[in-house]
């Protein structure tokens, strides 16, 4: 018996190498292969996963494979480890923040040769782009990366819940916000308990950055060298927040606010525009979107990632690379990534195209909601401030909305942190 | 024919043909384990930025170790986490095997059952779990509210437990710094227990089963009570046992990872960093943006000196035979 | 026996079968401890979206059910509840016009959504991480016999220099945990180019320590004589090994066995550090992977999980006794 285990395993061993001797692909035929690192879970990846099979049928010589990590902490970890190994992949989703670091490293690629070269992109062309969204991808002058996957931030509301509150229109404004929020919570058999709310969302610092802005703060001074959102600006947005979350609203782990709303015990959430997707079919009621309402000013930060060409790849593998980044980012194509996903198309001339036309006929608000990219604003981009931005989320944030700090006891300590590391 | 056996006895003794029966599991013991342990010795007085060792800096980052809060927070995490884990584990795990040693119907059946979640991965284990403390739509808050308490947030409540005690007391004021673990840190030990009580029941029942029947016999003749006898005769005879459940569990638990990284957060280790424990820390510190690989060896290196000095103790009483 | 003595003996006898009880309950406390987490798991696994959010929760996945046609019912979704007109209003499942129906025309069936499996094997390369895995474990398998059954005869019965002083070495090894050496093992692997590559996962797990202890144990309780007659016979060391030793080792060697599989089955923090693509993407992270993606959907996260540990349990239904025993002899908690 011993024996013929072994005999068995070794057989084994044997024939499974004949089977599986080919166990990673290898350029041949002329096929040019593109390995794309990103985050791209669920709905969103399904319809990633769809273009880029598309893209490959209609460019035979270049093959994209797509490799999800899971989520962005993940992916960070990747890149960071891949490129420490020397062995990154072509093409990757990053943040700014990694841009940065990578272009320390010479690992990210300088896209202005391709843009200007023979299979770049018109004035024109360049000039359709979303404002702002280009620029932020610019570093001294040279563009590293190109916008990708970018969201704003929008309010969901139940129509069926206002309607049934006596309201017919989602907030415009923060007073309104906090009115209309605490007109839907509600106790609904009487028992004495809140059932349903009338706000709920996650910890998080971007909802904070957003109401930052509306309220007129800002995050950092403007050299980018200090904290600056425990400013008295600062400290009346996290008010608003905790009031708006904890009195008329709840605060749930991760995304589960969304299952919540989906389940028509909640009256509004902010989310992002992604959240659409992960969203439809999931609901029994009248949904809309709306913009974010203004406080002292509209704002709104865009989120989401570029993507970034690896220096360490060949030439023919970042030519392709760059071919895929331009076709995804053409009208047509980012209209479609846009109604698959929920993302912002990232030109000017896919928000008028027909199909999008077709979307914001089916989703009532989301014109609206996108409009909101003329003004929108980008989070600071360096390393510092996105390895600092934890202590905002961890630090000021979130024991603000847990009651274990008072705003601006939290906003002065996590301001401390970010200190701290913006000077080291 | 003694001259022949000599002869092949002889040949027994060529080191070359040892060597050649030794070299592929040794190829790999040196490769793959001594080469790496060696290197992580070596790289924590390196500074490594990006795969790239930017300089020699002898004990800087042992130092700077000593001053990282971080650090010392995943430590102190760790601590209460392992503070947690063993002696619940422990005590459950004796407390079934006693039970089972009961001469009960089924024991097999229990048995297969207790020992069912060890061959389960603890990638889905978390991920069941992590759906029962959901804090709205979970099992567990489900059974809380049937038996009429309230919900608990779980995974996402970053309070300490003696603070929840206290304030559920009525207490508002609770000295900082003895809050205790978060109630989500909680959360990952009874993950933990539920997970590894099957093993440590199967080498207690093995424990128990190899105590000679006869000491319960004059046990009985001697009139004494079943606590007596559990005291008396039953504890000081398993103490080997025990002590090897006790220390293989410590063990075990200060390379807590798996849990940690699919139960916590986002980002993992939250809520508010209260579930960091020491090898998620060194995880992030090795391979994520801003990390660095010298940096995470010698958080590397503190926690093997931390498993060594419990296994050498381990080994020294082991050794010395435990009656006490 | 007289008749206080009886009554004495009934009144123990009571006592003693209701402390059995008590023995029992706790027993049976553990097992209910035990087993919900799977029912939990395999129960969500068969819900619809809808029905998950449900609280409370039901046990047996339902779904709801109006007829549409004569004979013909459709499921839907309840929107809301008016209890004093004991209407309810429903949506259809697919979507559509939300429509109020009297209460008692709204039937509740066991709906099991066997489908889910299906739509989590669709949305991530699962039978690429299937055949990942296996490959692996069937490599690791084949791999560590051989490793553990040569080094163990070597130690077991040959004298060289330095024999007990390198195993003794080997031994020390096995007090280093993993996580100690990932990053240095990372940046050797990446000298050897094999990062994200099936070599990765295999040839470092290709020596089992505590496997060549355990064979190494056995082998010298086959007795010297054996094989002095063995030799004398002109048997070869080899020949001895293959034809003598391993065939009175089956038990080890399927304790081995099970060390390895279960071992590589459930291994997690080296194959995510070692791997990037689906292509050699094993089953844990290929889950982990999966449930860091899905968010909220935990149908989907409860399916796969499901079908993910399914082969180990089974195989554990079916040889439970020696897996309990070798898991239990090696001291490893995986």
């Amino acid at each position: 018996m011993g024996r013929k285990l072994l005999l068995v395993a070794v057989v084994g061993v044997a024939a499974v190498f004949a089977v599986a001797g080919c166990s990673k692909q290898e350029d041949g035929d002329g096929v040019v292969e593109v390995q794309f690192w990103h985050a791209m879970g669920g709905p969103l990846g399904d319809t990633l996963d769809g273009l880029v099979a598309e893209f490959n049928e209609t460019h035979p010589d270049i093959n994209i494979e797509s490799v999800s990590m899971g989520r962005y902490q993940a992916l960070s970890q990747k890149i960071m480890a891949a490129v420490a190994a020397g062995e990154p992949p072509v093409l990757a989703q990053a943040y700014e923040a990694w841009t940065g670091e990578l272009i320390e490293n010479g690992s990210a690629e300088p896209l202005d040769p391709y843009i200007e070269g023979p299979n770049g992109l018109s004035p024109g062309e360049l000039a359709d782009f979303v404002p702002g969204l280009l620029e932020n991808n610019t570093w001294d002058g040279t563009i590293y990366s190109f916008p990708f996957n970018k969201s704003v931030r929008a309010i969901y509301w139940n129509k069926n819940l206002f309607e049934a509150a006596g309201l017919d229109r989602a907030p415009t404004d923060w007073d309104e916000y906090g009115s209309m929020a605490r007109t839907l919570t509600r106790d609904l058999d009487g028992d004495g308990e809140t059932d349903q709310w009338g706000t709920a969302g996650q910890i998080s610092a971007w909802m904070f950055e957003n109401l930052l802005i509306q309220n007129g703060g800002e995050i950092l001074t403007p050299d980018g060298a200090r904290a600056a959102f425990d400013s008295a600006e600062g400290i009346e947005a996290l008010e608003f927040m905790v009031r708006l979350l904890t009195d008329y609203g709840k605060v749930t782990s991760g995304y589960e606010y969304q299952n919540d709303f989906q389940a028509g015990k909640v009256g509004m959430i902010e989310g992002s525009t992604v959240s659409l997707s992960y969203m439809e079919g999931k609901y029994t009621f009248d949904m809309a979107v709306a913009p974010l309402p203004h406080g002292k000013e509209r704002g709104c930060f865009v989120a989401g990632t570029n993507v970034v060409i690896f220096s360490e790849a060949p030439k023919a593998k970042k030519d392709a690379a760059w071919t895929f980044i331009k076709w995804f980012t053409s009208p047509e194509v980012t209209a479609r990534w846009a109604i698959g996903t929920g993302y912002a198309p990232v030109r000017m001339s896919a928000l008028e195209s027909e199909s999008m036309q077709a979307r914001f006929e089916e989703i009532e608000g989301l014109r609206e909601v996108l409009a909101q990219l003329e003004f929108a604003s980008y989070e600071p981009r360096s390393a510092a401030w996105y390895a600092g931005r934890k202590y905002l989320e961890e630090g000021g944030v979130e024991s603000a909305l847990r009651k274990q700090k008072d705003p601006s006891t939290a906003l002065a300590e996590a301001a401390v942190a970010v200190n701290a590391e913006l000077g080291g | 024919m003694s001259w022949l056996s000599t002869l092949r006895r002889k040949k027994f003794m060529d080191p070359l043909t040892a060597a050649l029966y030794l070299v592929p599991a040794g190829a790999v013991v040196v490769i793959f384990r001594m080469l790496p342990i060696a290197s992580a010795f070596v790289l924590s007085f390196f500074d490594v930025k990006m795969g790239r060792i930017r300089g020699f800096v002898g004990l800087a980052q042992y130092a700077k170790l000593l001053q990282d809060p971080t650090f010392w927070s995943s430590l102190g995490t760790t601590a209460y986490y392992v503070a947690g884990v063993v002696p619940l584990s422990l005590f459950l795990a004796l407390l079934a095997a006693v039970l089972l040693n009961q001469k009960i119907r089924g024991l097999g059946f229990y048995r297969t059952v207790y020992f069912l979640p060890v061959v389960t991965s603890l990638v889905a284990v978390s991920m069941v779990w992590k759906w029962i403390f959901h804090p709205r739509l979970g099992l567990l808050n489900y059974f809380f509210e049937l038996v009429g308490g309230g919900s608990l947030q779980w995974l996402d409540e970053p309070r300490g437990i003696f603070e929840m005690i206290a304030g559920g007391l009525g207490w508002s004021w609770w000295p900082d710094g003895f809050a205790g673990p978060s109630l989500a840190l909680i959360a990952v030990i009874i993950v933990a227990v539920w997970r590894g009580i099957g093993y440590n029941i199967v080498i207690f029942l093995a424990g128990l089963q190899n105590i000679p029947g006869q000491y319960y016999e004059a046990a009985r003749i001697d009139g004494a009570s079943p606590a007596q006898v559990f005291w008396k005769v039953t504890w000081p005879l398993l103490s080997p046992t025990t002590f090897y459940v006790l220390l293989s569990t410590t063990i075990v638990s200060f390379q807590v990872f798996t849990q940690i990284y699919l139960m916590t957060g986002p980002p993992v280790g939250g809520p508010m960093g209260t579930t960091k424990v020491i090898v998620y820390y060194l995880f992030e510190r090795g391979f994520d943006a801003g990390g660095n690989m010298g940096y995470a060896s010698a958080v590397a290196l503190v926690l093997f000196v931390i498993i060594l000095s419990l296994t050498l103790i381990q080994r020294r009483v082991v050794e010395r035979r435990v009656y006490y | 026996m007289s008749a206080r003595d009886r009554e004495l003996n009934a009144a123990f006898r009571t006592r003693r079968s209701l402390s059995r009880a008590g023995v029992y309950a706790l027993l049976w406390i553990g097992v209910v401890v035990m087993v919900v987490p799977f029912v939990w798991m395999i129960t969500t696994s068969l819900k619809s979206p809808i029905e998950i959010l449900e609280f409370p929760p039901t046990w047996i996945p339902t779904g709801h059910f109006v007829e549409a046609a004569p004979g013909v019912w459709s499921e839907v979704n309840i929107v809301s509840r008016n209890a004093a007109a004991g209407t309810i209003s429903v949506r259809p499942l697919g979507g559509g016009p939300e429509t109020t129906v009297d209460g008692a025309a709204v039937r509740d069936r066991f709906r099991f959504r066997l489908e889910n499996y299906a739509e989590a094997w669709r949305q991530a390369p699962f039978a690429r991480y299937y055949f990942n895995t296996i490959l692996v474990t069937i490599f690791v398998v084949a791999g560590v016999l051989v490793t553990s059954a040569l080094a163990a005869y070597a130690f077991a019965r040959m004298k060289f220099w330095g024999r007990d002083n390198i195993f003794v070495l080997f031994l020390s090894m096995m007090m280093v945990p993993q996580p100690v050496y990932i990053v240095p093992s990372y940046i050797i692997l990446v000298k050897l180019g094999w990062i994200d590559t099936y070599q990765a996962l295999i040839v470092p797990w290709l020596a089992h320590i505590f496997s060549i202890f355990l064979l190494r144990q056995h082998f010298k309780t086959i007795p010297a004589d054996l094989y002095d007659a063995a030799i004398i016979d002109g048997c070869s060391r080899f020949a001895f090994l293959w034809r003598i030793m391993l065939p009175l080792s089956k038990a080890v060697l399927v304790a081995v066995v099970i060390f390895a599989v279960v071992g590589t089955w459930n291994s997690f923090l080296w194959p995510l550090v070692m791997t990037n693509t689906t292509a050699v993407r094993p089953l844990q992270v290929g889950l982990a992977r999966f449930s860091q993606e899905q968010g909220t959907n935990h149908e989907l996260m409860m399916a796969a999980a499901t079908f993910s540990i399914a082969p180990l349990i089974v195989a554990y239904f079916f040889a439970q006794k020696q897996i309990i025993q070798s898991l239990a002899t090696s001291g490893m908690k995986t």
